[in-house]
């Protein structure tokens, strides 16, 4: 999509990516990208370790594994939580569009995100990267996101970025243990409990959405939220690689995610695109609406748009 | 910008239309049949919540700055002043204010105060041709001159919300026009960005 790429034939230009991406865990990366495994604890439950793949559990399976989970949670954090599991639903298919000329780079999403989903508190992990870009550029590896003065800044302009639930994603592609799928409703998750932590997932998205937990998530228990889902943003294990999930713990109960409620600012727009009358579909229908690095072919369900 | 938009966006244009749709997918979904069975999709047409605009509780009324015995903030309606002593109009614009709202910051274009302001009765405003409105309903005024903004907003493109994005499971609550432009210096506020990233994976541009 960048302007001044011209675009490829799209197949070349993706496989081309793909590859790339895998050969640059080749060698000594490999070694490293396995190396958190290797100091991770063991496992400290049988159960644990004899989970079977979630796709396949039965519900009352599931059931025993949130009960698993929510008294280890209480082990490990000192919080009591409720471990939910949301399947998508029928007729919805989510899809999120953001306007980058409302957009001033607050960055209160990305806060909003780290509460919300239970990140690592030391490392201020988050989500969701705003990049400041200069004005006419559209350059995402020359965006900057450790930008710290009063926003928006004279001649820049600032475009959050977060997994784009592609259609065609490339992280999904790779997982050689399929800890990572797209559902229904077009979310791509991941299952942490199966994620061996390969970390191919990471190198293969194009947009930097995914995240590797180097150690086990500090959060202190008054700050856990106990709304958590299975799939979505219940407390890491360490060792896995985690990403946004469009908040599926709200959005599948008809809630907005929260990074759009923190929004000061109003400018992303959040739905289901079956439907005639969402917001969401007048915005795809009525804005001219673009797609990140679109020459991949990844098909994002993340859309973008300017007002003029 | 608006190049570069321009530039993607014709492409993005045709993959929205039904034809090439197939390929770049807004996808299979967009290009659907309009006869699609609508039975099982969650439509907001099945809307059993509503929609609330938030509205200030201090319309109508100009802080005095003294507060009352619970902190409680006291409160000069408009027309304690303007019903008795000042009915005329005396200002056009801020430069004319002599005695009273002096100060006030005013950058909203050359906006005469009597383009929204009604002269007769100064808690309520009005529209251009001449109908009075209540305070509360502003975001009709401020639609009459910002077409597009108010169109963006009856469709949810512009001044966000919270609560559901299905009105069949919940409530929404949106922000009217003036709780994030003050309507006499409309330009949206300037803000100190939060959760500077950390991480390693964040250190400069790459
Ligand atoms: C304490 C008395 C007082 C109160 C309360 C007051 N005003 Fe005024 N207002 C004045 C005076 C005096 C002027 C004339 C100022 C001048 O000419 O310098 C004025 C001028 C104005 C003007 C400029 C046009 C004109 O009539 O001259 C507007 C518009 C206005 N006021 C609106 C309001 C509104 C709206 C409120 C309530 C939110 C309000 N005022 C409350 C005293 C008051
Ligand atoms: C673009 C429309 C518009 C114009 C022009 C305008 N006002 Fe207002 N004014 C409003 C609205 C809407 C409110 C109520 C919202 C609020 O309280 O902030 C308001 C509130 C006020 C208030 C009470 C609250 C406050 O901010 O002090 C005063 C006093 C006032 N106006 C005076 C004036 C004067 C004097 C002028 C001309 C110099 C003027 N206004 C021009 C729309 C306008
Ligand atoms: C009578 C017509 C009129 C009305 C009514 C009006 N505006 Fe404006 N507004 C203007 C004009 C003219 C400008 C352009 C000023 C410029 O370009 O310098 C403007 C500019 C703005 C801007 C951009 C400011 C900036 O500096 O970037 C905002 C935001 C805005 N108006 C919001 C509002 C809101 C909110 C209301 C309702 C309270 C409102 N306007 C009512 C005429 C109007
Ligand atoms: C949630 C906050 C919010 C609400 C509510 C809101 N706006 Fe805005 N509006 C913004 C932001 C942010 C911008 C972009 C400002 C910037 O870039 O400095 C903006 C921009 C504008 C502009 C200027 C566009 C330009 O060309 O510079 C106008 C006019 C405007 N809004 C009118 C309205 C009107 C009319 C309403 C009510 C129907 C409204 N806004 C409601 C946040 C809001």
């Amino acid at each position: 999509m960048t302007a001044t790429t011209p675009a490829l034939p799209e197949d070349s230009a993706r496989r081309g990516l793909l590859k790339a991406g895998v050969a640059l865990l080749g060698a000594g990366a490999f070694a490293r990208a396995l190396s958190p495994l290797l100091d991770a604890k063991p496992i400290t439950s049988l159960a644990g370790f004899l989970q079977g793949h979630y796709k396949e559990l039965t519900t009352i399976e599931k059931k025993a594994m949130f009960k698993r989970l929510e008294a280890e949670t209480k082990k490990d954090y000192g919080a009591d939580v409720t471990i939910g599991d949301w399947p998508a639903e029928p007729g919805v298919q989510f899809a999120y569009a953001l306007n980058l000329s409302i957009c001033i780079g607050c960055r209160k999403c990305s806060e909003a995100c780290h509460e919300e989903n239970n990140h690592d508190r030391p490392s201020g992990n988050s989500y969701i990267r705003v990049l400041e870009m200069e004005q006419g550029s559209m350059d995402l590896e020359r965006g900057n996101t450790t930008y710290d003065h009063a926003v928006p800044a004279p001649g820049k302009y600032y475009m959050p970025v977060q997994c784009q639930q592609c259609e065609n994603a490339p992280c999904v592609k790779v997982c050689p243990v399929e800890a990572t799928w797209q559902e229904q409703d077009g979310i791509v998750v991941v299952d942490y409990n199966w994620c061996i932590g390969c970390r191919y997932c990471e190198a293969a998205c194009p947009y930097h959405a995914r995240r590797f937990n180097w150690k086990k998530p500090e959060i202190a228990a008054a700050e856990i939220n106990p709304n958590q889902g299975y799939l979505s943003n219940r407390i890491r294990p360490q060792g896995v690689v985690e990403k946004c999930h469009f908040c599926l713990h709200r959005t599948r109960q008809g809630r907005l995610p929260a990074c759009l409620e923190a929004c000061p600012t109003g400018a992303r727009v959040f739905g289901n695109v079956l439907d005639q009358d969402s917001e969401i579909r007048w915005v795809l229908n009525n804005k001219r609406v673009f797609v990140l690095k679109e020459e991949l072919g990844t098909r994002p369900r993340f859309f973008y748009f300017f007002d003029k | 910008m608006a190049r570069l938009a321009k530039h993607t966006l014709g492409k993005v244009a045709a993959m929205l239309g039904a034809a090439g749709a197939a390929s770049v997918a807004v996808w299979a979904v967009l290009a659907a049949p309009p006869n699609t069975p609508q039975g099982n999709v969650k439509s907001t047409k099945a809307v059993k919540f509503s929609t609330e605009v938030h509205i200030r509780a201090d319309f109508g009324a100009l802080d005095t700055g003294k507060r009352g015995p619970k902190g409680e903030p006291i409160l000069a309606r408009c027309n304690s002043c303007h019903a008795e002593h000042v009915k005329a109009p005396y200002a056009r614009s801020v430069t004319d204010l002599k005695d009273f709202h002096v100060g006030k910051a005013f950058a909203h274009g050359t906006v005469a105060c009597a383009a929204c302001h009604d002269l007769q009765d100064r808690e309520r405003l009005h529209l251009a041709d001449g109908t009075v409105i209540p305070l509360a309903e502003v975001q009709q005024l401020c639609g009459q001159c910002h077409g597009l903004q108010a169109r963006d907003y009856a469709h949810g493109a512009h001044g966000g919300m919270n609560g559901y994005w299905d009105l069949s499971r919940g409530p929404r609550v949106r922000n009217g026009c003036v709780d994030c432009h003050n309507p006499h210096a409309p330009k949206f506020q300037s803000y100190a960005p939060v959760l500077k990233p950390r991480d390693r994976f964040l250190d400069g541009p790459h």
